[in-house]
């Protein structure tokens, strides 16, 4: 039975074996494409989003109310029809009432009803192919035509309750530790495999520092465990079976035996108080904190900004990072944790949220936890388009504690997990009524003189911004009301109107579609709200159809005008009474008009009496109220700047946004700033929206209304309506509901995933339907229960995953595969054939037969590196700091500037996570830049250098005290095995690494001295041309040598002196005339020169450049000759995208006369940047004359004598440091056994 | 090394399957397709093009005053249009005939304006598409549509997704590379992203004002180590990792690690050698010129030549073909920059056979208004507006059919009419040309599989030989 068993698993893996390889054979070889298009396709593509955008709404099961009776989302419903007969007919297709409807043929019979919704040609001649091809109905995937949304929601395992199971039964008692590892061996020994042995102490050090810290340990801290565990080896060799006697003999029958002593011992064996260390350590939290970041899309800068207005860097995004870090090493409960992320600002004292539940997640919050609120906030800015923000925010939120795709439901209801769109703008509406604050992280700040400083500058900027808005705002909502008939009019073509991403250029006398929107709510709330004694003519006419416009609307408008009660405004009726309305656009000017003249009369009234509050006529006061009340469709939200400004022309947007930019940069570098954070707020309940969904995702078709609630998927039918402010609380409390099945499973399955490499769901951040199955299923379960069951601390799951057996195996896996058939293969063959069987049943550890070697991530790797060189900079926190950039920082990784924008190419060669959106894996690439990185960035050079210096202190230390000199190279080879790979090298090892250094010395290439530099005749500098007398009027030496440029400082351009550099090449011209770049050439001698050179300006934009050569003679008291008493200008030229000549044939010049190569920006500051290579040559030297070593130099070339602060060559590589850097690139150094 | 061997080739195999199909990949295979992510694969169907190269007049050069002519225009020069201006971005006022000369070239009397006279000498292998269409009259989102197949969210571009389906024919240098003299481009890095695709496809920068290779590859040169102490160091370090190798037995991850250093050691010289121009005949090099898109354009042919997949040339920093005013003279002096390099490339790819499958590409973001745009006051300004309803790409090379336009604008050149391209169609086209299926084509990311062409896009049959 039990072989038997074995060949099958082999087999059906063998058959699964040969799909793989025919699949890769297939896609090698061009034959996979195009084979399964057919008719399921057509469906796919053409017919079934038809049928979802279009006719779901009112015909389908979801929406409970099938119109007519017809159901159009199954082929039943179809042939079936409705209260009118079947909707198709194949035998007949031209005839279906399906066709005749959507091509609205009949005047009776048209779908759907809108003209403006009805399909294209080219779609109903698509649905009339369907139909003639049998009207094939495919159920191809779980969505719900096949299977309803309940269904799916009541049978996909992710959505159904945690299940507590009873750990399995396992056949070898002996090796579990704990529940976890029966889980694992039941499943192992399933598939006939059996666990690996533990790993060695060694290894389980490492691994698990690493894991914890993203660090090695240090030698003595692996030497003190390995102690510890070999005494309790020998301690429990000692202890016989049996000898226990409160355990009593282990039973192989009995499998619970062993774990029920293990967990009951009192004392913790070493490798649990190994765990016990490494969690208290802060090192942790920069660890697992930098994988929540990588799930929080985390960006110290915004992404792409419009570089004229807005600053690119967000306010403090660090301070966001920072609390995440701490949260970790606090082991903050992970539902608290959410719930500060999502709402933070709503549990602080003041606010006074009622009817919260007692629980600990729900306790209040203090200022500083505000800076949570960035997992919300640091996302791409997208230009500022507010449905894209809010779309990021909902996809990063519901993707990482969820594990569910919401976002997918923008646009259409979702097309595999039962996630309607309802429900994604469900969430939209949270994210819609909520505004984006700056706020400081303390309400106590410092009372020192910065600190005061900052904030008076502060309040300045701050006001300045404010006022410049209001009026602004102001400014507009009179411009609007004024423009009320185009506004109305252009609400008759809403969905025509340009979405965000063209608000951008209206200019101040267009209709601009925000404020069109706003109309449109605001004419929806008011029809919701019951008869309306303004708008009622406009809400009853504007559905009709246009063709019978007038012979419809004269009934209703008479019975509008004839009702005494309820009663249309007075000034409406006349205005209806006195012009013809034939149709929607003559109600919108009448409209318009009489608003206008409202806002007339009420401005004449406010000039002759400024105290009046409203006009005298109550109708007229109502209309007036429609233009001038606090939720008026004229008003631009008193929102933050950024939220609201496109509501404005361009010109007023850079105008505001440069107001809100120098705030924004006085948080950012004033030194007296205390931490701040860009958070949510609520707004205020007078100005909440409810949310509409939008077709299509288009804004500019909206359509429904949806309250603001949690998933129906996970919520339930009966579902309420959030209830505190915009509900980001109550969002915060349903996504940690305890009943929810997702969010603990999700996450015990990220920590397992980072333990592991992979989770036990392979998919982290979809357990949607077409997530991949759970490898363990009940395992997941069984700690996702535990997991709330102890108080969603992260750190106990650490500890449970961790001292697992399943953890503590060896990663080596031909220990397993000869186990797994030690005693029927041939000893001989047995080498090969087993690896393969073993990579047959389970060739990506999917089982956990043993345990995965893995790489060290970016992180860990640049971290490693500067701990075992013994440079670690342990500080933690504050503002990130560019990693790049030299000297190199010795911070963490962590701390390292993210910049999405220009995400550093070393960043990205190493999988780091994308900060562009949510990353819940990083891929495990090997490119030759990284090992590029490796062999020559001056990081790991720097690293080798500083490794080896360590160990020459160590071993100079030892050798000291024990001064036989024949071990100074040994020891040095061990000190550096100990820190790099934490052991001892072998005796081959020693060899190898001895041979090494020796050869090495021995062919150490004999340094050349230094040469003493030439004194060089090139001088580079900047300064102001007197273009009328032709001489340069001040010269000042550029101060600052980038290694390839002179410029005013190490940035560039430099705060004070601009953009001037000069380079080998050519340079660019300062920002004004008194700083043009110029080159000095000093004439060491007395002697005719002629100078050659091409001038290059190679861009478009901007007016150029100017250049100009000009000879200073050396001034000489009481040698002044006629003719060089001043200067002279040699040439000018002025240049805009082209090349020129620039020559002087001939020229005298005396020892210390200068010769300037000068370059202005000409007309204004643009694209100033040119190539300039100049070559000096003593034009007085007979030609022909011998060549002598002695004889003076005679041609000076400006490219080639480029000399910045003359500083010796690099050093080359010692030995020992070649030996060292070779180690540290080794693959024992950058693997995790 | 037989075992070691093995499990490399294993994986690369492996990579194929996992791209296309979710077999292998349920099989894991993804885990393994990472391992060597630029290893040369297979697309769906025979390619008709290997590689493309993808010249970017960024800022929208004005199809009517280059491969789309409209004597209508020229007849209404200065008149309103019958139709009245189509709204973008900015005030445009009467019709504003093409100061440039159109003739007509080669066999096919392809009609194409004095501005690539040059270009046009081969008339008879280029394809006009002329009735391209974007969605906003907007430099930023049209940059995303044209690169990345979405205007406002990150995904990844054009040359990543080909990178990512074809990898690379030389693991020496990087499959995707997009130069640009003097600086980024509008919307910078993400016009080349990788987005929610590994790191290793996305388009490694260049800029091509630079000279030196250590500005051209990072890390491409040591300071520190002459080459033959650094492959001294080298052997020391493959004898450790082989030595450690065999400790653990057979690990594809070590193995990939292990000749990875062998790559880099090789792409130090051979990168240095792409770069170099001084190995070009000066016939070759006068032939391209001496301005930076000379330099550029010869540079990008020694990397196809090599085996890289997608270069990407820009024409500047910012957004230089961008007109609004003074179009003659603006367009006249960067037209004449890259008519001769591109005219050049063409010659010399055909020399080398490697015209039939390189898929060249030339075009913008957008086009122009074929009125003229005014300011404030009214005043013509003599330039152009951005126009998104009706533009022209030019192809060649590749599976293309030369000496044809495809599509039309309406009689003034405002808008597509005649078989509409949208941005969406181009890059099915293209992906078609080399070799794949757009809709089978796909990456899975938060649970759905993702596709350059999104949810659109048909391979417009007209373009294709």
């Amino acid at each position: 039975m039990k072989s038997c068993a074995k060949k099958q698993a082999v087999k059906v893996s063998e058959l699964q074996w040969v799909a793989l390889l025919v699949v890769a054979c297939c896609a090698a070889r061009g034959l996979s494409a195009a084979e399964l298009a057919g008719d399921s396709e057509f469906f796919e593509k053409r017919i079934r989003p038809l049928l979802v955008e279009r006719c779901y709404e009112c015909h389908s099961d979801r929406t409970g109310k099938a119109k007519g009776g017809l159901r159009l989302d199954t082929r039943e419903g179809l042939m079936k029809g409705g209260d009118s007969g079947p909707a198709i007919s194949v035998a007949q297709p031209q005839q279906s009432m399906l066709l005749r409807a959507i091509r609205h043929e009949e005047r009776e019979l048209k779908m759907p009803p809108k003209l403006k919704d009805r399909l294209s040609k080219e779609q109903s001649n698509d649905f009339e192919s369907w139909i003639r091809s049998g009207a094939e109905f495919p159920v191809k995937h779980e969505n719900l035509t096949g299977r309803t949304w309940r269904q799916i929601a009541d049978s996909h395992w992710a959505f159904q309750p945690l299940q507590a199971t009873l750990a399995p039964k396992v056949k070898d008692a002996t090796w579990p530790r704990s529940g976890i590892d029966r889980y694992i061996l039941a499943k192992l020994e399933e598939n006939n495999l059996r666990p690996s042995p533990p790993a060695d102490p060694r290894a389980l050090i490492r691994r698990a520092t690493f894991d914890l810290h993203g660090l090695p340990p240090t030698p003595e801290e692996v030497e003190a465990f390995v102690k510890e565990c070999e005494a309790e080896n020998r301690n429990s060799e000692l202890l016989v079976p049996g000898a226990d006697s409160k355990s009593g003999k282990p039973d192989s029958s009995n499998t619970s035996a062993r774990d029920t002593t293990l967990e009951k011992r009192a004392v913790p064996d070493a490798h649990s108080r190994l765990i016990d260390r490494l969690l208290a350590s802060p090192r942790y939290g920069e660890r697992w904190g930098r994988h929540w970041l990588d799930l929080a899309r985390y960006s110290d800068t915004k992404g792409y900004v419009y570089g004229d207005r807005e600053e690119r860097f967000f306010v403090h995004a660090h301070a966001y990072r920072d609390w995440v870090i701490r949260a970790f090493n606090e082991d903050l409960p992970y539902d608290r944790f959410l719930v500060l992320q999502i709402a933070a600002d709503q549990l602080l004292p003041d606010k006074n949220v009622e009817s919260l539940p007692p629980r600990h997640s729900m306790k209040s919050a203090s200022e500083s936890d505000l800076a949570a609120i960035g997992f919300l906030t640091i996302g791409r800015r997208f230009l500022g388009v507010t449905h894209d923000i809010i779309d990021d925010r909902i996809d990063t939120l519901t993707r990482t504690t969820l594990g569910l795709t919401v976002s997918c439901a923008r646009c259409h209801d979702h097309k595999f997990d039962p996630i309607p769109t309802d429900d994604y703008y469900s969430l939209y509406g949270v994210f819609m009524n909520t505004t984006e604050r700056t706020l400081p992280l303390t309400t106590t700040p410092p009372d020192t003189e910065a600190y005061r400083g900052f904030e008076k500058e502060l309040r300045s900027r701050e006001a300045k911004l404010r006022d410049s808005f209001a009026g602004k705002r102001r400014e507009w909502s009179d411009r609007v009301r004024t423009m009320s008939e185009d506004y109305l009019l252009a609400l008759l073509a809403a969905d025509k109107l340009w979405t965000e991403e063209f608000y951008a250029f209206v200019q101040p006398n267009e209709v601009n579609p925000p404020f069109v929107r706003q109309w449109q709510s605001y004419l929806h709330r008011r029809n919701q709200a019951g008869f309306d004694a303004i708008f009622e003519p406009w809400h009853r006419l504007y559905q009709l159809p246009k063709q019978s416009f007038t012979e419809n609307a004269a009934p209703i408008l008479a019975g509008l005008l004839n009702a005494k009660e309820p009663a249309l405004n007075g000034r409406v009726a006349s205005a209806l009474g006195a012009v013809k309305i034939a149709s929607m656009e003559d109600l919108a000017r009448m409209y318009g008009k009489l608003l206008v003249s409202t806002d007339e009369a009420w401005r004449e009234l406010r000039k002759k009496d400024g105290s009046a509050a409203a006009l005298v006529d109550h109708a007229d006061e109502a209309l007036r109220m429609v233009l001038y009340a606090s939720d008026s469709p004229v008003q631009v939200p008193d929102r933050s700047f950024y939220e609201a400004e496109f509501f404005f022309d361009e010109g007023t947007r850079v105008h505001l946004a440069k107001l809100a930019s120098q705030i924004d940069q006085w948080l950012i570098q004033s030194l007296g700033a205390t931490p701040h954070a860009v958070i949510l707020e609520d707004l205020p309940s007078s100005s909440m929206r409810t949310a509409r969904v939008f077709r299509r995702g288009n804004p500019a078709m909206p359509g429904k209304e949806v309250d603001r609630q949690f998933l129906e998927l996970l919520s339930g039918k009966d579902r309420k309506p959030f209830a505190h402010d915009a509900g980001r609380l109550d969002l915060a409390q349903a996504i940690i509901d305890p009943k929810n099945p997702l969010t603990a499973r999700v996450m015990v399955n990220r920590i397992w995933q980072h333990h592991f490499s992979s989770g036990l769901v392979s998919t982290p951040s979809d357990f949607g339907t077409r997530s991949a199955l759970p490898t363990h299923p009940e395992l997941l379960d069984h700690l996702a229960t535990q997991f709330i069951r102890e108080g969603w601390s992260i750190k106990q799951m650490h500890r449970s995953i961790m001292t697992s057996a399943v953890y503590r195996q060896s990663s080596e896996i031909r220990d397993q595969s000869s186990q797994l058939r030690r005693d029927t293969v041939p000893p001989v063959a047995q080498k090969e054939v087993e690896t393969r069987d073993f990579s047959l049943i389970d060739p990506t550890n999917k089982l956990l037969s043993h345990f995965s070697r893995r790489r060290l991530d970016f992180e860990s790797m640049r971290d490693a590196m500067l701990m075992v060189s013994g440079e670690l900079n342990g500080a933690m926190g504050g503002r990130p700091i560019d990693l790049f950039k030299q000297p190199f920082t010795t911070r963490r990784s962590v701390y390292g500037l993210i910049d999405r924008q220009f995400f550093p190419g070393e960043l990205r060669i190493f999988d780091v996570a994308s900060p562009d959106l949510h990353s819940p894996t990083r891929p495990v690439t090997t490119i030759p830049q990284q090992a590029l990185f490796f062999m020559n960035s001056a990081f790991i050079k720097e690293r080798a250098k500083a490794l080896v210096e360590r160990v020459e202190r160590e071993v100079a230390k030892s050798e000291n005290s024990n001064p036989k000199s024949d071990t100074a190279v040994p020891l040095a080879i061990s000190r550096l095995y100990l820190h790099l790979y934490q052991r001892k090298p072998s005796a081959g090892e020693l060899a190898l690494g001895i041979r090494f250094i020796e050869s090495m010395r021995s062919q150490e290439p004999e340094l050349a001295p230094t040469p003493a530099p030439k004194p060089s005749a090139w001088v580079y500098g900047y300064g102001e041309l007197d273009e009328n007398a032709g001489r340069v009027k001040t010269f000042e030496k550029l101060p600052h040598f980038s290694g390839q440029a002179w410029q005013g400082g190490s940035a560039w351009p430099d705060g004070k002196l601009g953009w001037v550099q000069l380079t080998a090449e050519g340079g660019h011209a300062g920002n004004d005339l008194k700083h043009a770049a110029i080159r000095r050439w000093i004439a060491p001698r007395d002697m005719a020169v002629s100078i050659t050179s091409t001038i290059q300006h190679e861009r478009q934009p901007g007016d150029g450049i100017r250049a100009f050569v000009v000879h200073g003679p050396v001034a000489k008291v009481g040698e002044v000759k006629p003719g060089d008493a001043a200067d002279s200008a040699l040439g000018s030229w002025t240049l805009h995208n082209q090349n020129v000549e620039a020559n002087i044939a001939s020229l005298k010049v005396r020892q210390g006369d200068t010769i300037d190569f000068i370059v202005d920006i000409r007309g204004n500051l643009n694209n100033d940047d040119f190539i300039w290579k100049v070559l000096i040559a003593q034009a007085d030297i007979a030609a022909g004359a011998t060549k002598d070593a002695n004889r003076p130099q005679s041609t000076w070339a400006s490219h080639a004598e480029f000399t910045g602060v003359v500083s010796p060559p690099p050093k080359p590589l010692s030995a020992w440091e070649m030996y060292a850097q070779a180690l540290m690139l080794s693959n024992e150094f950058m693997f995790v056994d | 090394m037989g075992v070691g061997m093995g499990a490399v080739g294993l994986a690369s195999l492996l990579s194929d399957a996992g791209l296309f199909s979710s077999a292998a990949r349920a099989a894991g295979a993804d885990v393994a397709s990472t391992i060597n992510p630029l290893a040369p694969r297979g697309p769906h169907f025979a390619p008709r093009a290997r590689r493309v190269i993808h010249f970017f007049l960024n800022g929208g050069p004005s199809h009517v005053d280059t491969f789309d002519p409209k004597p209508m225009l020229s007849k209404y020069d200065g008149k309103p249009l019958p139709s009245g201006p189509l709204r973008t971005e900015r005030k445009t006022g009467a019709a504003f005939g093409s100061p440039f000369k159109f003739r007509q070239y080669g066999q096919s009397g392809l009609p194409i304006s004095d501005l690539f006279a040059k270009t046009a000498q081969h008339a008879d292998d280029l394809c006009v598409i002329r009735s391209m269409k974007a969605q906003v009259p907007n430099h930023e989102p049209s940059l995303m549509l044209m690169n990345c197949g979405d205007g406002q969210m990150a995904r990844p571009s054009m040359g990543a997704w080909i990178t990512y389906g074809l990898g690379s024919e030389n693991q020496n240098l990087p499959g995707f590379i997009a130069m640009c003299p003097g600086g980024y481009p509008i919307k910078e890095t993400e016009n080349w992203a990788s987005a929610f695709l590994p790191g290793a496809f996305q388009g490694t920068f260049i800029d091509t004002n630079h000279t030196q290779i250590e500005k051209l590859i990072a890390n491409i040169r040591n300071d520190h180590l002459p080459l033959d102490r650094q492959r001294q160091q080298l052997d020391l370090l493959r004898q450790i990792n082989r030595d450690h190798a065999n400790q653990r037995g057979p690990d594809a991850q070590l193995e990939a690690r292990i000749q990875s250093f062998e790559l880099a050691y090789r792409m130090q010289m051979e990168a240095a050698d792409a770069f170099d121009l001084s190995k070009e005949p000066q016939k070759i090099r006068e032939a391209y010129g001496s301005h930076v898109h000379g330099r550029q354009t010869l540079i990008a042919r020694r990397l196809l030549e090599r085996g890289v997949r997608f270069v990407q040339l820009w024409h500047g920093a910012s957004q230089p073909w961008d007109h609004h005013d003074n179009i003659q003279g603006a367009h006249a002096g960067l037209a004449a920059q890259l008519d001769q390099p591109i005219s050049a490339l063409i010659a010399d790819l055909k020399n080398r056979g490697m015209f039939e499958d390189t898929l060249i590409i030339i075009g913008g973001e957008f086009g122009r208004t074929p009125t003229v745009e005014v300011n404030d006051s009214g005043k013509s300004k003599l330039g152009r507006d951005h126009n998104p309803y009706g533009f022209s790409v030019v192809l060649a090379g590749g599976g293309v059919k030369g000496g044809t336009a495809v599509g039309a604008t309406d009689e003034f050149g405002f808008a597509a009419v005649e078989n509409v391209v949208e941005v969406h169609d181009l890059h099915a086209t293209i992906l078609h040309l080399l070799g794949f299926d757009h809709e089978k084509f796909t990456y899975r990311y938060a649970g759905r599989d993702f596709r350059l062409t999104d949810v659109h896009g048909r391979v417009v049959r007209e373009v294709i030989a």
